[in-house]
C-alpha cells in the first residue's frame, strides 16, 4: 500500500488529473482549463469540450505523474468523476480511468463530482472534522448540506433552476463581458453600491432551503431593457454589485440559518462561486458576529480539479468501495443516488 | 507478436485478438444499445479471460479512430491510447474507412464503406483493394451515388450507412451495387486487429500522447461559428 490515488476529472472544461496520497496529501494537482477554447461561444460548447479532454487527457495524467515523481505501477487506486456533468467529457475521463487501472489491476473508484466539492475542504485542512453544513455552489451546482459525520450527506436544499454561478454567467453574457461572467461581475462589484438596486430574493421564506435564481434574473434582464427603453445610461458598477448582493444575500442567509437549525459551529463553502470576493467577506463578517468558522477552499481547489476527486475516491476505496468495468456516466447524477 | 482490435466506432462494436502466429485468437462484436462505455472493456476482459492472456501480454492496440460516432470514437481511442501508455506499448490507429477496406480488400471492384453521418449524408472513401482512390469524404449520399455512376464497376457498399440507405442504392445502383449479406455489412473487431498487425509490421505506429479521433467533420457550435464569422 503507497496510499497513492490518481484523481482524473472531465466532467465540465478542465481536463485535471491529480496525485493524493492517504487522501489528504497533494502531491500534484494539473488542471488543464480550456476557458479560452470556449469564450467565443460564450459559454461550454459540450463538443468541443469533449474534443478537448481526449486531445488533453494523457498528457495532463503524464504530467501529474511527473510532477507527484510517481509511476503509475505505483498508485493504489484510480478514481474518476463519473458525474453530474457534460456527458461527453466524463465518458472520455471513464474511458481513460478504466482502461488505467484494468491494465495495471488496480482498483477503479467511480466519484461523485458534487462530492468531490466538499472533499476539497479536507484537502485545504486535513483536521477537519464534521459536523458542519457545506454549501456547494459553482456552474453546475448549488447545493446545501448537512454531514453530521463522514461519508453522509443530509441534502437541505438545491436549486430549483439555474445554479448560481449560471446566472453570474447568464448577466455576464448579456452584459457582453468576457466569459465567465462571474469574475467580472465580482470585479465590478467592488467599484458599486449594492443597494443601488433592489433586486428579488427567490424563495426568501425561512425554513425552505431550495434556490431559485430565475426570478432575479428575469428582473436583472428587465432592468437592462427598461434603461435601455428610456435611453438611460447603466452604471454597470452599481448594477454589477446588486446582482451580485441578491445572491450572496440569499446564498449567506440560508447557510447560516441552517447552521443555526443544525447546531453545527462550522460552515463550509465550495465550488467555483466560492472564490467570489462578496461572497467570501459577508460571510467571514457574519459568522464573527454568530460564533461560528466558515472555510473557504484556496481558489484552485474552488475550480473543478482531480485532487477532489482523488481525496473523496480514496476514501470511498478505504470503505471497501469498487466500481465494475461497465461503470457509466451520469450526467445527472445526484448525491443522495446510489449509483 | 499479438494485437488487441478495438472499434466502437458505430453500434456496433467490439474487441479481438490477433496473433502473427495463431492467426484470430478471439472475437467479440455486438450490435445492440448498451453504451459502449460499459460494453468495451468487458468484452476485452472476456476474450483474454477465454485465451487464457493478460492484457500485458499484448504487443500492440489497434483502434477505430473514424469517421463514426463522435462520442463512439473517443471512448475507444481513449481505451486503446490508455492501455499503450500504462503498459508501453504500441498504439495504432486506423480510419473506419481503411479498416472495410482491408476487410473486403480481395472484392474485384471499387469497396465503398459508407457510414452514417445522419441528415442524409455519409462518411466514405473508394478502394480498390487496399489502395485509396479518393480522399475520406463527408458528402450527402446522393452525391456520392452520382459518383459511384460514372466509375464503370462493380462497387461493393458496407457499413451501417448501406441498410439506412438500402432503397436509394438498389434503386440508383441496380447496375453496379453488390451489397453482402447482412452478417457481412458489419466492420469486424478482426479487420481492425489484422490491419494493425499489418501497420505494425511496417512500422506505422501512433504515440499514445498524441492519437486522436479522426472526426471527418466539425462540431455543429464550430460549423455555425464558421458561416457567422464568413458573413
Ligand atoms: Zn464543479
Amino acid at each position: 500500500m503507497t496510499g497513492l490515488a490518481l484523481g482524473i476529472e472531465t466532467s465540465c472544461d478542465e481536463t485535471a488529473c491529480a496525485v493524493v496520497k492517504d487522501g489528504k496529501y497533494i502531491l500534484a494537482n494539473v488542471i488543464s482549463s480550456q476557458v479560452d477554447l470556449h469564450q467565443q461561444y460564450g459559454g461550454v460548447v459540450p463538443e468541443i469540450a469533449s474534443r478537448k479532454h481526449i486531445e488533453t487527457i494523457l498528457p495532463v495524467i503524464d504530467t501529474a505523474l511527473n510532477q507527484a515523481n510517481v509511476t503509475l505501477q505505483d498508485i493504489d487506486v484510480i478514481t474518476v468523476t463519473k458525474g453530474p456533468g457534460l456527458v461527453g467529457g466524463l465518458l472520455v475521463g471513464l474511458a481513460a480511468a478504466k482502461a488505467l487501472a484494468f491494465a495495471i489491476n488496480k482498483p477503479l473508484v467511480g466519484v461523485n463530482h458534487i462530492e468531490g466539492h466538499i472533499y476539497a475542504n479536507f484537502l485545504a485542512n486535513p483536521e477537519l472534522e464534521p459536523p458542519f453544513v457545506c454549501l456547494t455552489v459553482s456552474g453546475g451546482h448549488t447545493d446545501l448540506l448537512h454531514i453530521p459525520e463522514f461519508g453522509h450527506y443530509e441534502i437541505l436544499g438545491r436549486t430549483r433552476d439555474d445554479a448560481a454561478g449560471e446566472a453570474f454567467d447568464k448577466i455576464g453574457r448579456v452584459l457582453g463581458l468576457p466569459y465567465p461572467g462571474g469574475p467580472q461581475i465580482d470585479k465590478l462589484a467592488k467599484q458599486g453600491n449594492k443597494n443601488a438596486i433592489k433586486f428579488p430574493r427567490g424563495l426568501a421564506e425561512p425554513g425552505n432551503y431550495d434556490f431559485s435564481f430565475s426570478g432575479l434574473k428575469t428582473a436583472a434582464l428587465n432592468f437592462l431593457n427598461q434603461m435601455k427603453q428610456r435611453n438611460e445610461e447603466i452604471n454597470l458598477e452599481d448594477f454589477a454589485a446588486s446582482f451580485q448582493w441578491a445572491i450572496v444575500d440569499v446564498l449567506s442567509t440560508k447557510l447560516l440559518e441552517a447552521a443555526k437549525e443544525k447546531q453545527v459551529k462550522c460552515v463550509i463553502v465550495s465550488g467555483g462561486v466560492a472564490a467570489n470576493s462578496g461572497l467570501r467577506t459577508h460571510l467571514q463578517e457574519r459568522v464573527k458576529e454568530l460564533g461560528l468558522t466558515v472555510l473557504f477552499p484556496p481558489s484552485i481547489l474552488c475550480t473543478d480539479n482531480a485532487a477532489m476527486i482523488a481525496s473523496a475516491g480514496y476514501f470511498r476505496y478505504l470503505r471497501g468501495e469498487r466500481s465494475a468495468w461497465d461503470l457509466n456516466a451520469f450526467p445527472a447524477l445526484k448525491l443522495e443516488d446510489k449509483q | 507478436m499479438k494485437v488487441l482490435g478495438i472499434d466502437t466506432s458505430t453500434m456496433t462494436g467490439g474487441a479481438a485478438l490477433v496473433s502473427k502466429n495463431e492467426g484470430l485468437i478471439g472475437e467479440y462484436v455486438l450490435n445492440i444499445r448498451s453504451t459502449h462505455s460499459e460494453r468495451v472493456i468487458p468484452a476485452i476482459q472476456a476474450i483474454l479471460s477465454d485465451a487464457e492472456l493478460n492484457l500485458s501480454d499484448i504487443d500492440a492496440f489497434s483502434v477505430v479512430t473514424g469517421p463514426g460516432s463522435f462520442t463512439g470514437l473517443r471512448i475507444g481511442v481513449a481505451t486503446a491510447k490508455s492501455f499503450a501508455y500504462a503498459l508501453n506499448k504500441s498504439v495504432i490507429g486506423v480510419t473506419t474507412l481503411e479498416a472495410f477496406a482491408w476487410q473486403y480488400q480481395f472484392f474485384d471492384g471499387l469497396i465503398c464503406p459508407l457510414i452514417d453521418a445522419r441528415r442524409e449524408e455519409v462518411y466514405t472513401q473508394f478502394f480498390a483493394g487496399l489502395e485509396p482512390v479518393t480522399e475520406p469524404w463527408n458528402k450527402p449520399i446522393r452525391e456520392v451515388i452520382e459518383w459511384c455512376k460514372l466509375q464503370n464497376n462493380k462497387i461493393i457498399f458496407v457499413g451501417d450507412g448501406v441498410q439506412i440507405n438500402y432503397d436509394l442504392i438498389m434503386d440508383q445502383g441496380r447496375d453496379f451495387a453488390v451489397i453482402p449479406p447482412i452478417d457481412g455489412v458489419v466492420l469486424r473487431a478482426s479487420s481492425v486487429a489484422g490491419l494493425g498487425l499489418r501497420k505494425l509490421e511496417l512500422g506505422q505506429i501512433d504515440q499514445a500522447l498524441t492519437l486522436q479521433p479522426f472526426y471527418l467533420r466539425r462540431s455543429e457550435a464550430e460549423i455555425k461559428w464558421m458561416s457567422k464569422t464568413s458573413l
